[in-house]
């Protein structure tokens, strides 16, 4: 019996990821983070089951690494039973099909029968006519393409060729992407597939008209490349053209945010900046970047600004190496009517400004200390 | 300030009202004697302006005169500003203040608040005002004697600072910048300790990322050697794949089947040849039996005919020896036959001898008789003569003791003539020729007279001279000497001489006769040891003993000669028996083992007769249980068995080593070994991959992957927490150390302006001086005269006190130009100024005066009327 099919395309879940640089800010909020991208799965499962597709094919790094502990295994397992449909697993290059893995450890765990395994490159016929054919990654780096084998496969006549792989298609991606496991662009032409399901890229992209980069459902990093979706694929019969759609299922948000600074007024426009990226503000995470130059006094109110909103975002993480913070000519009044301090501002000033000085930072931290505690001593000043 | 007028009623030594009025705005001198109370004047203007008037106990009791109850009063009034002021106190009973202002009077305790508002100080709480309470007064104002302590306490401080400050501009931040500073050292030691190394936080922080960095080393590590592991299963894997495919062990085991089927071959061919060697060597076995058979009987044969001829041989022997022995015999009786005859001959000389000594022994005897006699004889006679010397000593009465009584009574008569002469009268006599003297009659020539008598001395045609010797004792003596006399010759007559000397040869005849009677006594012992009865009694033994022998007449040497001569033929029969006998023993001897020999040799013959007979039978008995042609034949039966055995032997080893045992047996070891290698390898492979399984299962649980991660992202956020503690903590440091060296700097500029206005007293006093100043505390530090800077304590009190004077008007001189209250008062603060130096601080007074309020008090008025300066009495202001 030969039909439709349709399918959920995912990859790069990257389960067990410990998000080191967030957790140079928090670890707590790195463990959200962790814990988040378990939860995005059973999110998967969910739409899964409601759009009742044939199959959810996830297109490799399900895992972060291979030594993930046998507690997140479980977890992830459990994550899926939300649909009771088949699961098919594509090993990748960060969890590779090698001679122990994830793969082996939960063969050995026992599996649910609706969860598959793809640790070799033979096609797997689901509903005799979803035919699934994988080209799993059996080390991390493979300087040769594996989907290679995937032209050879033969399958059932009428049935749907679908190929599932985890790697870079050469020459499609910026140039940051790996430039390992390689995928031929024409792959799904050459292996006369309806639809090549790609892993590797964590942004959704389209390669070619049957070839598409699901990325990663929960985006991890601060960067605009259209993450945390995942792609339902409804082919109505073998050599109809894909129909693609993306379902957003990422739960956090990230962002990063440049502002310039000059005056009090601009406070004002970042604070819309911030209010622009919308409620619930605990799914934010924002990675603002402040240059300009203000005066002590606009600096202790920044402070509070981002207090507020780092109270709010579920991560706010601010750079202002850019941002130049100096005494303001009242606040210098105050400071220099203290004899001495007068004389020592003045340098300060003098190593804050001066382009090619070694100690500009220690100097522009040096001012505001300075000013904190002159307005602690100070507590009627505002 | 300016002081007005100074009102002073009962307080301590000013019992009566004192009222100084007058007191210019320049110098004012007020002058006063001794004890006269100008000091209390100074107290007095201190304590109604800074003590508290309800002061009480013994603070308050010592402003009273000495044993007065009255109570001590003091008005100031004073411009300040411009405008007037007036104060006034009592204390004690009924204490009262009250300040007249301006604005209207103000009382009670108020006007301690108004006053100190108004002067710049802070008056006590309780108590009395030490000088910190009593602002820049308290250094402005000098009591007698200190001037040159110039100690700036902390209310003048404060008030000179503010001045400062006001003249600086601030430099040193004020209270505020203190506390600024303060706050900013806090978060310096925070952050650093004593050597400027990290503490606290920042400390900590550096340690976590040690910490956190081991750890994430030792993660990696651990997840590296995982890695490595799962790896290295693979590989194993693969290698076992390719064992099992490439079916090595089967090969192996192949060729080992066929290696040990050639080595069963060789197995039977090596049973074959063990049975071949068994055959060969039961046939050796039986062939040598056949061979010792007849050896045996050939040796039975061979010692037969030995024992044959040696019974021969023996029974000859024999025969030879009993002739031998017979002959030996005949020779032994010969011997012993001479030995007998020589025997004889030897008693014979032994009898000679026997005589001969008895002869010998006789002519002994009569010789010893001889002698006897001849002693006997002369022991008679020494007899005689020792009782002839005995009776003659006995004849002589005088023996020793007798003659030595006598030469005793002598010795005393001569003793006593002597005292007489000593103590007599001795006269010379020296005559002319011709002169005749007379005593007693007789005539007496020349030469000395002793006179012991009453003498009379007749000189011839001259008449008589009578000398009567004088001496009590001369009679005494005299009669001593006449009775010793007496008794000397009443002694010589008893003895029957004439005088000591005869009695003196009496005795020694005496004595020796006596020695005469003793020599012969000896010599009769020598002749007689026994007694002289004795010796006659020896003799007449003797004689009696010779009585019975035959007188033979031979002299001793002549039987000496004749025994001699019969011991030397005895001698010679002695040897004469001895040769013999050892003749006869030699002989004896030679015969005994003759015999022993003989029957020696008998006994051989038996023997030999025995052992043939033994021999003889034996073979017999042989030789009918198996005869000599049977034994032959056996033996030459079994030899050819041996040779055929032999021949098959070697046929057999020749096709066991044509098979090549040694090399088919290390093809099957070679073969075992191959198999037991690979078999080995593959089971280490398979065991390798089991243990790496269970290893990595064990590691995979622990999710080292997730742990590494996670510790990666601690050992971040400690790098992190370290990067900012860092960045906060230089800025720190950054901060203070800019603001110390700020401050350093301001402090510096501080005491500038102090300096400045001392600059043209200074010129005065020591023209081009310097004075150095602590920025801090404004004391004094040193004076630079030329090339030479001072401390200021090692100073002369003279210049320490005038440096300080001038280190005071220039503070009043800042003071007043800021307008603060600042009059100068003095108690006697030149005292140690010498003449020219006084003239120059005059000089610097008259100065300071132009502008300034300057109140001295002295009690050396003269020192001040040539400057000119208004002069006050004190004793003019009473009442």
């Amino acid at each position: 019996m030969v039909g439709g099919i349709k399918i959920l395309h995912s990859a790069d879940w990257q389960i067990g990821k410990a998000f080191r640089d967030i957790a140079t800010d928090d670890g707590d909020k790195a463990a959200l983070l962790r814990a988040q991208r378990l939860r995005t799965v059973g999110r998967i499962a969910q739409i899964a089951a409601e759009q009742a597709v044939d199959a959810v094919l996830v297109a490799g790094d399900v895992f972060d690494t291979l030594a993930v502990s046998d507690e997140t295994l479980r977890r992830t397992l459990e994550a899926l039973a939300g649909f009771c449909g088949p699961w098919l697993l594509l090993p990748g290059n960060h969890d590779p099909a090698l001679a122990e893995s994830p793969w082996t450890r939960l063969q050995r765990m026992g599996l649910p029968p609706h969860v598959h395994l793809l640790t070799e490159p033979r096609p797997v016929l689901l509903h005799h006519r979803l035919a699934v054919l994988p080209a799993p990654l059996c080390r991390r780096h493979e300087a040769v393409d594996v989907t290679e084998i995937l032209d050879a496969m033969d399958t059932p006549e009428g049935a749907v060729r679908v190929g599932l792989a985890h790697g870079s298609v050469r020459s499609h991606l910026p140039q940051e992407s790996e430039a390992l496991n390689p995928i031929a662009p024409d792959r799904a032409e050459r292996a006369r597939l309806d639809y090549l399901a790609l892993g590797d890229w964590h942004g959704t992209l389209q390669i070619g008209p049957r070839t598409w980069y699901a990325g990663t459902p929960e985006p991890d990093r601060f960067k605009d490349n259209d993450a945390g979706n995942v792609l339902l694929v409804s082919i109505d019969r073998a050599g109809a053209p894909p129909q693609v759609q993306r379902i957003p299922v990422g739960h956090f948000r990230w962002h990063q945010l440049q502002a310039q600074l000059h005056c009090r007024d601009d406070l004002g426009a970042l604070e819309a900046s911030l209010q622009n990226l919308g409620q619930p503000w605990d799914r934010h995470l924002l990675q603002l970047s402040l240059s300009g130059s203000i005066d002590l006094e606009t600096g202790q109110a920044l402070e509070q600004l981002l207090d507020q909103w780092r109270a709010r975002f579920h991560l706010l993480r601010v750079q202002t190496d850019q941002l130049l913070q100096q005494p303001g000519e009242a606040e210098l009044d105050h400071l220099c009517a203290l004899g001495f301090l007068r004389d020592a501002v003045g340098e300060l000033r003098r190593m804050q400004q001066d382009p090619d000085g070694a100690q500009r930072q220690e100097a522009q931290l040096a001012l505001q200390i300075l000013y904190a505690q002159y307005r602690r001593l100070q507590p009627g000043l505002s | 300030m300016k002081i007005r007028r100074i009102r002073i009623r009962a307080f301590r030594k000013l019992v009566e009202p004192v009222d100084i009025r007058g007191l210019g705005d320049g110098v004012t001198v007020l002058s006063g004697d001794n004890e006269e109370g100008k000091s209390t004047v100074l107290m007095a203007l201190r304590t109604v302006l800074f003590e508290r008037h309800r002061m009480t106990g013994k603070a308050a009791d010592s402003l009273r005169p000495w044993g007065s109850d009255v109570r001590p009063e003091v008005t100031l009034e004073f411009e300040l500003g411009g405008e007037s002021y007036a104060v006034s106190k009592g204390f004690c009973q009924q204490p009262f203040a009250e300040l007249r202002t301006p604005r209207g009077p103000i009382t009670g305790p108020r006007v301690e608040e108004e006053l100190g508002r108004l002067l710049g100080f802070r008056p006590p709480d309780r108590g009395p005002a030490g000088p910190e309470h009593q602002g820049v007064f308290g250094l402005l104002w000098v009591e007698q004697g200190t001037a040159y302590h110039l100690q700036v306490a902390e209310g003048a401080h404060q008030t000179l600072q503010s001045a400062l400050e006001a003249e600086v501009g601030a430099v040193l931040g004020g209270k505020q910048g203190q506390q600024l500073l303060a706050a900013i050292e806090d978060l310096y030691r925070e952050h650093f300790d004593a050597r400027g190394h990290p503490r606290g936080a920042w400390k900590k922080a550096q340690e976590d990322l040690r910490r956190f960095e081991g750890e994430v080393r030792r993660a990696r590590e651990e997840l590296s050697s995982y890695d490595r592991q799962v790896d290295e299963l693979s590989r194993l894997r693969e290698q076992l794949r390719r064992m099992q495919e490439e079916g090595r062990l089967e090969q192996a085991q192949a060729e080992l089947a066929r290696a040990r089927q050639a080595e069963e071959r060789l197995h039977a061919l090596e049973a074959e040849l063990r049975q071949a060697e068994e055959k060969r060597r039961t046939a050796m076995a039986e062939w040598r039996n056949a061979s010792d058979a007849w050896a045996h009987r050939e040796e039975q044969v061979r010692a037969e005919r030995e024992a044959s001829e040696a019974m021969q041989t023996a029974r000859q022997r024999w025969e030879e020896q009993a002739r031998r022995a017979e002959q030996v015999r005949s020779a032994v009786q010969l011997a012993q036959a001479a030995l007998d005859e020589l025997d004889r001959a030897l008693k014979e000389a032994v009898a000679q001898v026997q005589r001969g000594e008895r002869l010998l022994e006789q002519a002994r005897a009569a010789q010893r008789l001889a002698e006897l006699r001849r002693r006997l004889e002369q022991a008679q006679e020494a007899a005689a003569q020792q009782q002839r010397a005995a009776e003659q000593a006995q004849s002589l009465p005088m023996d020793k003791a007798c003659w030595e009584a006598l030469r005793e009574l002598e010795r005393q008569a001569l003793q006593a003539e002597a005292a007489l002469v000593a103590g007599a009268t001795r006269i010379e006599l020296r005559l002319k020729p011709g002169v005749t003297v007379r005593h007693n009659g007789q005539e007496v020539g020349s030469g000395p007279l002793v006179l012991v008598e009453r003498t009379e001395l007749t000189i011839d045609g001259v008449g008589t001279l009578v000398i009567i010797p004088g001496g009590e004792d001369l009679s005494e003596r005299s009669r001593r000497a006449q009775q010793a006399r007496r008794e000397l010759d009443s002694a010589l007559a008893r003895a029957g001489v004439a005088c000591v000397a005869d009695a003196e040869e009496l005795m020694r005849r005496r004595e020796e006769l006596l020695v005469q009677a003793q020599q012969q006594k000896q010599l009769l012992g020598r002749y007689a040891p026994e007694g002289l009865e004795a010796l006659q009694k020896a003799v007449a033994e003797a004689e009696a003993a010779l009585q019975g022998s035959a007188a033979n007449g031979l002299s001793v040497e002549e039987a000496e000669q004749s025994l001699r001569e019969a011991r030397r033929r005895a001698q010679q029969a002695e040897e004469a028996v001895q040769k013999g006998r050892r003749n006869w023993e030699q002989q004896s001897e030679l015969g005994r083992q003759e015999a022993e020999e003989l029957a020696r040799a008998e006994a051989r013959r038996d023997a030999a007769e025995r052992t043939w007979q033994q021999t003889a039978a034996a073979l017999k008995e042989a030789r009918q249980r198996k005869s000599d042609d049977d034994l032959r034949a056996a033996r030459e039966l079994t030899r050819q068995t041996l040779q055929q055995a032999q021949a098959a032997e070697a046929t057999a080893r020749e096709a066991l080593a044509q098979a090549d045992p040694e090399g088919v047996r290390l093809r099957r070891q070679g073969c075992e070994e191959a198999v037991r290698q690979i078999q080995g390898e593959r089971d280490a492979t398979a065991r390798h991959i089991r243990d790496l399984e269970i290893e990595l299962r064990t590691l995979g649980q622990r999710g080292l992957g997730e742990q590494v991660q996670a510790l990666e992202g601690e050992l971040e956020q400690a790098r992190a927490v370290l990067a900012q503690k860092e960045r906060y903590a230089k800025a720190v440091s950054l901060l203070w150390r800019t603001l110390k060296a700020a401050e350093s700097r301001a402090r510096q500029a501080f005491a500038a302006p102090v300096a400045q206005r001392m600059r043209p007293y200074l010129d005065i006093l020591f023209p081009g001086a310097e004075v150095s100043l602590c920025n801090s505390t404004l004391s004094i530090q040193s004076l630079q005269r030329g090339r030479w800077q001072e401390p200021f304590q090692s100073l002369s009190a003279g210049t320490r006190e005038q440096i300080a004077v001038l280190c005071r008007l220039a503070f009043a001189d800042l003071l007043r130009e800021q307008g603060r209250p600042a009059a100068v008062v003095l108690d006697d603060a030149l005292v140690y100024s010498d003449e020219a130096r006084l003239q120059r601080m005059l000089q610097v007074l008259r100065r300071a005066g132009q502008a300034q309020q300057v109140l001295i008090l002295t009690c050396r008025e003269r020192d001040y009327l040539s400057a000119g300066f208004p002069i006050l009495r004190l004793a003019d202001c009473r009442g």
